[in-house]
């Protein structure tokens, strides 16, 4: 059987080269793209009926900017059910700014009163606080779980399954960046959930190890993992899988909102079922049996 | 033994099917209703996302706020809201951030009128021509708007009408009193202000002893009778700035909770299926457990009345998803079990015993993650924190206790081939 134990530098790979191919796609793209609740600005959502082509997006854009008189053309992106949908994003508007962009885009493409499905503003403070907030709370999420994994199983089982979140959520931010998928609250309420999900993967392996160890104190730490992760195997994926199911149904059928919310939730998902069978578990092992000395068996057999 | 076994299944599944048809469709007996239930016309408490309307942050601009302060700016704004109709609006406020207080007026799409509405400090005074503030709003005893002639010569406006208390009627006839005796100096007129700008500065031609005064100006109707309700709800302690604000369309919004809905439908009916195929007739027990934990988690949300937003959907569907999680590391177990060749019975009790750690380290640090995700403080955040919350604490409980006394009767019923337990 393909050990895990024995492989697990090339398993560790995987990860590392989506993260690298991330900060790659980070530099190329300039840092990560910011929705407007992060870095400030208005949204507004509307219903076009169709789905508009990249010129025709184009000039929505210069329609929406000449009308409410703006420095920075907004971005205009594809959304809804059916992909007739379209939300506009530019910096801040007041109400009247608004008001002149929605009624040259509904004379543009002869829109009812009722296309304009909803609008949003956020100052840039307020954005900047979110994105300081985000990266505490995770910290502090993450510290109080390691701390709970320390007293209920070993302070290296928490170090481990704290690193494997970290890897979750690099590897996360690096779909964002190479996706050029911009950057929201929603994403820290998804970074949230992965932190406190994918740790149930790591647990129900770093339980059964518990349980082996107690058994059999002979084998090394190596051995034993190797054999819980597979008797573990089952559980893992079918745990992740009755979770990915109704999340994928939710990023394909939900609303708007719940796409994008869905998609990191989703990538998570998988990659927390990846690294605690291939990453927390095996290097937990190579760490615990830094001072292993195996049993000499000769001296038994004798 | 088995009758026993029979009767105890058959009652749990009328019980099941009882609350989730309760929390869904509410309780009507003959023609009086005892319960609402969520699918019904205000069973749900719907945020901002799905009825439709405005959300608007506001932060006040002094950093030092007190508790007090911000009391008094809450209670202004409910009175407000109150004064423009808006029953069902609402205003929050969190502990980590004191100096901020948001407000949710479902079916408002104009952000900017209610911006002005609720952020207005609305600070009346009254001052002489030489700028002495003579009166201000603590004298005003109410405040009413009015449409019609307030001179003789002049035609219908809309004005605002100040009813004055003691002092103020004393105050005030001081003030008209002095400005008459300056009339000489062309000084015989008072100016009112909101928030230190001019509305209007009537000339005064007589000393005014009457408990009424009357604000007029360049007003519509609109402006007029919000100013009239500004005044009487009172001015607010400090100033506010808007720091964030959306509207959601009505339309947007019915159409995001069916679609999630029939998603979360379609999501609930894939996984039984799969813990059907995968799992047999514990499958069958985890899915009874299932729809169990659906119908008290419905329950929950329409009894307590909690406020469901988008982001709480997506919370309730990942739990459903992590609902089946306990019920997985479990039957994996007694699966385990019996291929070591234990009896079955003796399989699911260790089944249980052993997976009982894992499931409680599990969902412990998920609950840690949740609070967490609450205390952030993000309005949106926490509606999803508070159902997934719920919905872990509720899919724990029911996995170890109504699917261990589920699975406990079909042990019960003697049912010997392991392969119906996925062996």
């Amino acid at each position: 059987m393909f050990s895990v134990t024995k492989n697990k530098v090339w398993l560790l790979l995987l990860p590392i080269v989506l993260i690298i191919a991330g900060i790659i796609g980070l530099l190329v793209n300039g840092g990560f793209k910011q929705d407007i609740d992060f870095a400030g600005g208005t949204s507004m959502q509307i219903d076009i009926g169709r789905t508009l082509s990249g010129s025709e997006r184009e000039e929505l854009s210069k329609v929406y900017s000449d009308a409410a008189k703006l420095e920075v053309k907004p971005i205009v992106q594809t959304t809804g059910q059916a992909f007739d949908q379209v939300i506009v994003k530019s910096t801040t508007l007041n109400e009247e700014q608004k008001n002149l962009a929605f009624e040259a885009v509904k004379n543009k493409f002869s829109l009812a009163d009722d296309a304009l499905l909803s609008t949003s503003s956020q100052s840039a403070s307020y954005g900047n606080e979110m994105k300081r907030n985000t990266l505490l709370y995770s910290l502090i999420a993450a510290i109080l779980m390691l701390i709970y994994i320390a007293i209920r199983f070993e302070w290296k089982k928490g170090i481990m399954a704290v690193a494997a979140l970290a890897i979750n959520i690099l590897v996360m931010l690096s779909v964002y960046a190479i996706c050029k998928i911009p950057l929201s609250t929603t994403f820290i309420a998804a970074i949230l959930t992965v932190l406190g999900y994918s740790i149930n993967d790591t647990i129900v392996i770093f339980d059964r190890i518990r349980e082996n160890t107690k058994r059999s104190k002979k084998e090394s730490a190596t051995q034993i993992t190797e054999k819980s992760i597979w008797q573990s195997m089952t559980r893992t994926i079918n745990t992740s899988i009755t979770t990915l199911v109704t999340i994928v149904i939710l990023y394909f059928m939900g609303a708007t909102a719940l796409k994008d919310f869905a998609l990191p939730i989703i990538i998570g998902v998988i990659c927390g079922s990846y690294t605690s069978i291939f990453v927390a578990s095996p290097w937990w092992a190579a760490w615990s049996d830094v001072n292993y000395k195996a049993p000499k068996q000769k001296k038994a057999k004798a | 033994m088995k009758a026993k076994s029979i009767t105890f299944l058959v009652l749990t599944l009328i019980l099941v099917v009882a609350i989730t048809f309760l929390s869904l469709f509410g309780l009507n007996l003959f023609g009086k209703q005892y319960y609402t239930g969520i699918l019904q016309e205000g069973g749900l408490n719907q945020g901002i996302d799905l009825a439709g309307g405005s959300t608007i942050t506001f932060e006040a601009d002094k950093i030092d706020v007190t508790q007090e302060e911000m009391d008094s700016v809450e209670a202004v704004m409910r009175a407000r809201l109150a004064g423009e109709g808006y029953t069902e609006a609402r205003v929050s406020r969190n502990q980590s951030t004191p100096n901020r207080i948001r407000v949710e007026i479902p079916s408002v799409t104009n952000t900017d009128d209610a911006i002005k509405l609720l952020g207005s400090t609305a600070k009346l005074s009254f001052a002489d021509a030489d700028g002495n503030i003579v009166m201000d709003g603590a004298d005003v005893k109410s405040a009413a708007y009015k449409f019609g002639q307030i001179s003789e010569t002049g035609g219908s406006v809309h004005y605002v009408e100040l009813n004055l208390n003691d002092t103020g009627v004393e105050k005030f006839s001081d003030a008209t009193a002095n400005a008459v005796a300056m009339t000489s100096e062309g000084k015989n007129y008072i100016a009112i202000m909101i928030d230190d700008t001019i509305i209007s500065a009537p000339s005064v031609n007589e000393q005014i002893t009457t408990d009424t005064c009357v604000i007029s100006g360049s007003f519509d109707q609109a402006s007029a009778s919000m100013l009239a309700n500004q005044i009487k709800s009172g001015q607010l302690p400090v100033s506010l700035t808007a720091i964030e604000s959306s509207t959601v369309g009505a339309e947007l919004g019915e159409n995001a909770l069916s679609t999630s809905l029939w998603a979360s439908l379609i999501g609930i009916i894939l996984v039984m299926i799969f813990m059907l195929i995968f799992y047999r007739l514990p499958g069958l027990v985890a899915d009874i457990a299932l729809l169990g934990y659906i119908g008290v988690m419905c329950f929950i949300i329409g009894a307590f009345k909690i406020n469901l937003s988008l982001s709480g959907i997506a919370g309730i569907v990942l739990s459903i998803g992590m609902a089946v999680d306990a019920n997985v590391i479990i039957f994996e177990r007694i699966k385990e079990e019996i291929k070591s060749g234990k009896t079955i019975r003796a399989s699911v009790d260790a089944g249980f015993h052993r997976a009982l750690s894992a499931i409680m380290d599990g969902n412990i640090t998920t609950l840690i993650a949740t609070v967490v995700l609450w205390l952030s403080g993000v309005a949106t955040v926490q509606g999803f924190a508070v159902t997934l919350f719920i919905g872990v604490v509720l899919s724990m409980l029911s996995a170890i206790t109504l699917t261990k006394f589920l699975l406990k009767q079909i042990v019960g019923l003697n049912v010997k081939n392991t392969k119906l337990y996925g062996a």
